[in-house]
This record gives C-alpha cells, sequence and structure tokens, in this order.
C-alpha cells in the first residue's frame, strides 16, 4: 500500500505550500483516480508517492518503506509517468529508452528483451524499436515513457495524465491495454487525469483543490455531485450520462464504461 | 476583410473571427498550421497575408521574411518557456516590438488575466517552478500577448482543466477585436465553438458552417477518427456492430435513435 499520511510539501524556495495536510492511499490492486484543476497538486502529490520529492510534513510509505529513509527501495516498487514525455525520456532510439532502467537493474539480456518486447506490445509500437524518440510525436513520446515504466514492472504504477497527447481512437484502447496489464499484475494504479471517462473507469477518487484533498470517494459521490464539479473544475463524464440516460430508455446498459463496452452491451 | 487565405484548399479568414480547423491527429493539421503561419512552404498553392504572397522575393537578393503579425502556439510550446521570469517569457515576443513600458506592462498582465492566471502572484515566478497546466497557460498567454493579426493555436486545450477547456472560446473572446485565430483541434465539440469550421479529412479540406451543421453530418466525422460527443461515438461503434441509425439528426435525436434501434430489435427475438 502506499500511505500518505497528514503530508504537507513546499517547493525549495517557495513561501507556500504546494501540499497541505495531505491523507491518501492507494491499495494494491485498485484503480485511485487524482484529479482537480491546474496547479491544484495532483503532480506533486505523484511525486512524493513514488519518492522523488520528500515531504516537508508528515510521511510517505510504500509498502511499509519510508520514501525519505529507504528512497531507493521503495522507488522501486513504484514507477510513475510523468505528465511531460520530453521530461522522461532520456535515450536516443525507442528500444534502449526502454530497456534503459532494466539495464541498471543488471538484468539478463534475454529477460531485458522478454521484457521490452512485451512492454512495446502493449503500446504498440512493436516494430518501431529503432526509431530515434526525438523525431516521434508528442503521442508516441508518451507510449515510449509509459513501455519504459510498465517494462520495469512495478508494483505500483502512477500515471501523470497519460492520454493528454493522445489521439482519441488509440486513447481508450491504450489505457485499456494498461488497465489489463495492471489486472493481471495486480498492481495498483495512480491516474491523474482532466478527463471525466477516464475517472468514472477508477475505484476511488481523489479530488485536489488548492493543494489539499477536497474530496473524495467513488467516482459517482464526486463526479455526481454539482457543487463538488464546481468547485474541483470537473465535467460531467460524458460516458456515464449517456449510459444512465440510455437506462432511462429501456436500454439495459452497466454504468458508465468506454463508448466500446456501451456499443457491445447495447449491441449483444 | 479577409487577411490570410491559403489557395491550396480554399481556407480563408476574415478580421476578428475565430476559425476552426478539425481533424484527427496525423491528418495534417500541424502542417497546415504551419503552412498558415508561414513556417513552412506550402505543398500546394500559396498562402497570401493581407492579399499579399510575403513568401514570394521581390529581387533574388531580398531575404524572406515572414511577417510578425502571424503568430502560432505549437503543439508543446510549454516546452519551449525559457526566460528567469513568468513575465519575462510572457513579454518576449512583444520586446521584439520595442513597445514602451507602459504597453508592455498592459499586454504581459492582460494575457496573463485573460489565461486565467493572477499576474501578481506569477509574474516573478519561475515558469519552470509552474505545474503542466500552469505552463502551458503561460505559453499562451506568451502569443496573446504579440496581439497579432493571425494568432494559429494548434491544439491549444491539452493539459488544460475540464473548466478551463470548456471555457476556451470565452477565453478568446477578448481578443476578437484584435486578432484572428485559427484553432486547430481533434475535438469537435471544440471546433464547434468557433465561427466557421474546416474538416480536414483524407488529406482534403471542407467547410462546414457552425456546430449544428457539424454535428448533424456525425456519419462523415467518423472514419476521420476525430474526438465527437460521446453520443456520436457510441453511434458510430454501434453501426459498426450492424445498427441502422438515422443520418441527419440532433445528440438528442440521435440517442432515441439507438434506444428504437435496441428495442426494435429487442422485439424481434
Ligand atoms: N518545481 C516547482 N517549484 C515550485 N512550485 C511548483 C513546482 N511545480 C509545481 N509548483 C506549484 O505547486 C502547485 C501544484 O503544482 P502541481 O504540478 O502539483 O499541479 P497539478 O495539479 O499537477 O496541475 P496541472 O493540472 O496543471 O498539471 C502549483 O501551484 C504550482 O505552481
Ligand atoms: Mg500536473
Amino acid at each position: 500500500m502506499i500511505l500518505v499520511d497528514n503530508l504537507g510539501y513546499r517547493y525549495p524556495k517557495q513561501t507556500e505550500l504546494a501540499l497541505r495536510d495531505v491523507s491518501a492511499r492507494v491499495d494494491p490492486d485498485e484503480v485511485v483516480g487524482i484529479v482537480g484543476p491546474n496547479g491544484s497538486g495532483k503532480s506533486t502529490l505523484g511525486r512524493l508517492m513514488k519518492g522523488l520529492l520528500w515531504p516537508s510534513e508528515g510521511r510517505a510509505t510504500v509498502d511499509g518503506l519510508d520514501t525519505r529513509t529507504h528512497g531507493l527501495e521503495a522507488r522501486r516498487l513504484v514507477g510513475l509517468v510523468f505528465q511531460n514525455p520530453n521530461s522522461q525520456i532520456v535515450n536516443a532510439v525507442v528500444e534502449q529508452e526502454v530497456a534503459f532502467g532494466l539495464e541498471n537493474l543488471g538484468l539478463p539480456p534475454e529477460d531485458i528483451r522478454r521484457r521490452v518486447d512485451s512492454a512495446l506490445n502493449s503500446v504498440g509500437l512493436i516494430g518501431r524499436e529503432l526509431e530515434e524518440c526525438y523525431r516521434l510525436s508528442m503521442a508516441d513520446k508518451q507510449r515510449v515513457a509509459l513501455a519504459a515504466v510498465i517494462a520495469m514492472e512495478p508494483k505500483y504504477l502512477i500515471l501523470d495524465e497519460p492520454t493528454a497527447w493522445l489521439e482519441p481512437t488509440v486513447r481508450w484502447p491504450l489505457l485499456e491495454e494498461v488497465l489489463r496489464w495492471r489486472a493481471e499484475r495486480r498492481a495498483g494504479l495512480v491516474l491523474v487525469t482532466h478527463r471525466m471517462d477516464e475517472a468514472q473507469t477508477c475505484d476511488r477518487l481523489y479530488g485536489m483543490l488548492d493543494g489539499r484533498v477536497e474530496a473524495q470517494g467513488t467516482p459517482e459521490d464526486v463526479l455526481q455531485d454539482r457543487t463538488i464539479r464546481a468547485k474541483l473544475a470537473l465535467d460531467v463524464p460524458e460516458t456515464f450520462e449517456l449510459a444512465a440516460s440510455l437506462r432511462a430508455g429501456g436500454v439495459p446498459v452497466a454504468e458508465g464504461t468506454s463508448i466500446d463496452r456501451l456499443a457491445e452491451r447495447i449491441s449483444a | 476583410m479577409q487577411v490570410l487565405e491559403h489557395s491550396g484548399n480554399g481556407i480563408t479568414v476574415d478580421k476578428g473571427e475565430v476559425v476552426s480547423i478539425l481533424g484527427a491527429p496525423g491528418s495534417g493539421k500541424t502542417r497546415l498550421g504551419l503552412e498558415l503561419a508561414f513556417l513552412r512552404r506550402p505543398e500546394v498553392g500559396l498562402v497570401l497575408f493581407q492579399g499579399e504572397n510575403p513568401l514570394a522575393r521581390k529581387r533574388s537578393m531580398q531575404p524572406l521574411k515572414r511577417p510578425r503579425e502571424v503568430t502560432m502556439l505549437v503543439q508543446n510550446a510549454e516546452d519551449q518557456l525559457f526566460a528567469r521570469t513568468v513575465f519575462d517569457d510572457v513579454a518576449f515576443g512583444p520586446r521584439q516590438l520595442f513597445l514602451p513600458d507602459a504597453e508592455m506592462e498592459r499586454r504581459v498582465t492582460g494575457a496573463l488575466r485573460a489565461v486565467r492566471l493572477d499576474p501578481a502572484e506569477v509574474r516573478d515566478r519561475s515558469p519552470f517552478a509552474l505545474s503542466g497546466g500552469e505552463r502551458r497557460r503561460v505559453a499562451l498567454a506568451g502569443v496573446l500577448a504579440m496581439e497579432p493579426v493571425v494568432l494559429i493555436l494548434d491544439e491549444p486545450t491539452a493539459n488544460l482543466d475540464p473548466r478551463t477547456r470548456n471555457e476556451f472560446s470565452d477565453l478568446l473572446r477578448p481578443l476578437r477585436h484584435k486578432s484572428a485565430i485559427v484553432w486547430l483541434t481533434t475535438s469537435a465539440r471544440e471546433a464547434s465553438q468557433a465561427d466557421r469550421i474546416y474538416v480536414l479529412g483524407d488529406g482534403h479540406v471542407s467547410e462546414v458552417h457552425g456546430g449544428d451543421e457539424l454535428l448533424r453530418d456525425w456519419r462523415r466525422l467518423i472514419p476521420t477518427g476525430v474526438e465527437l460527443p460521446a453520443v456520436f461515438e457510441l453511434a458510430g461503434a454501434l453501426e459498426r456492430r450492424g445498427f441502422e441509425l438515422p443520418a441527419d439528426v440532433d445528440s438528442a435525436d440521435l440517442e432515441d435513435g439507438i434506444v428504437t434501434e435496441w428495442q426494435r430489435r429487442h422485439h424481434d427475438r
């Protein structure tokens, strides 16, 4: 479990706290969403959970390991995909980037090959191993960054707006691939997102505002509440509303899932 | 008055209007944007700014000059912030125009306010000490402060929170008496907020008048791979599974159509 307890964080040379009194947890085998307006502290919370930043107040632990005193072990358990792939990618060539972390772990070459292939397969980059990273579109860079983290087979995976740059037609297929990957391994997943349909598929949500957790609960609790939505600059989850309205029309669809699942159910 | 024209595909932009160009990623939207901004030579035809081709040399020795009055916010513009403070970053463009200090101040604070950042709070901060969405807003403020005749925005809402994304066209409103805006987007919902819409599909461009007309023609939009409101996406997915749904309807009627078709199929069994 990732646990943050009364966490406060102040960036160097800043007077204001970027996070205040934040308590949150991520269990293995659950999908936790983080939503909230620009600048509310989502990415900062992700970095503290990964142990890239140390709390100014309170504590962050991963499976009981304090990120401050047992940083290396804690960080190994957590994979973080950055909001901006340009700040993550350090290697020139796609497969180098994906193999990079594994090589640092000193794994045997056969294992590295297998893991790299499987990760590239998950993000749909098979056949593009030798392309140069800097030439890739933002969408493809985002895929490479994701593959590099997946290849490390972390126990917890934090994705900071993983689909911001993805084209609509691949956004859901890719996300479902990640969700499948996660489910197979029973990994914990943290999804930072501005997309309400993505938030809708999480088990639980934290709604951030001004560095605090302003709302938490199931996606229905958080997203159906008009007041919370207004406060947190959120939107109506479109597929959820659509599913509800179809149900009202007598079509027996489940609570809002992806478009493809809705279509499957309706045409069954 | 026409300020920009691309003869290769019939795109025109009038003074003060918001024109959107809707296309899936990979449809050539960015290339088109670069061509309209004179950052790339058009593959077909000419691009004219206020009736003239600025890339035409009058004499062979004359250097090519792209007009400053056309500015583009590129896709990952937040990666190009570089100054020590937010103020200096936003002021960089207008400084090239040699404006008096008071005018600089007015433009920079005005642009920061337009993107919903508090000038007093952010002006002296480092652009690197900002969240992803805040950085994008600063990048956007930078091009707004230029007050160009034509402003080309390539997917400007990526990274913005849902409210700001929904209100994006409001955010552009105060600019309209100064600049014409070309808004490149993958989202039909965003595109429909513009005065006029060009749809990019199969490498050619077609014009649509207003958001209603755009969405009523949803069946044509499905194969282009642009992002549609959920009910249209669902209709597309159902048609691929053999459903027959009404064409030329709005979202409410389309939803009724889905319910009716489901009932019909259910009844037949
Ligand atoms: N490196 C930094 N140094 C100082 N302050 C920072 C830094 N990064 C972020 N901040 C500030 O901390 C606060 C929280 O930022 P954070 O990046 O966590 O927000 P966010 O919720 O991820 O926003 P977005 O939706 O825009 O990505 C903001 O006020 C931001 O300006
Ligand atoms: Mg962020």
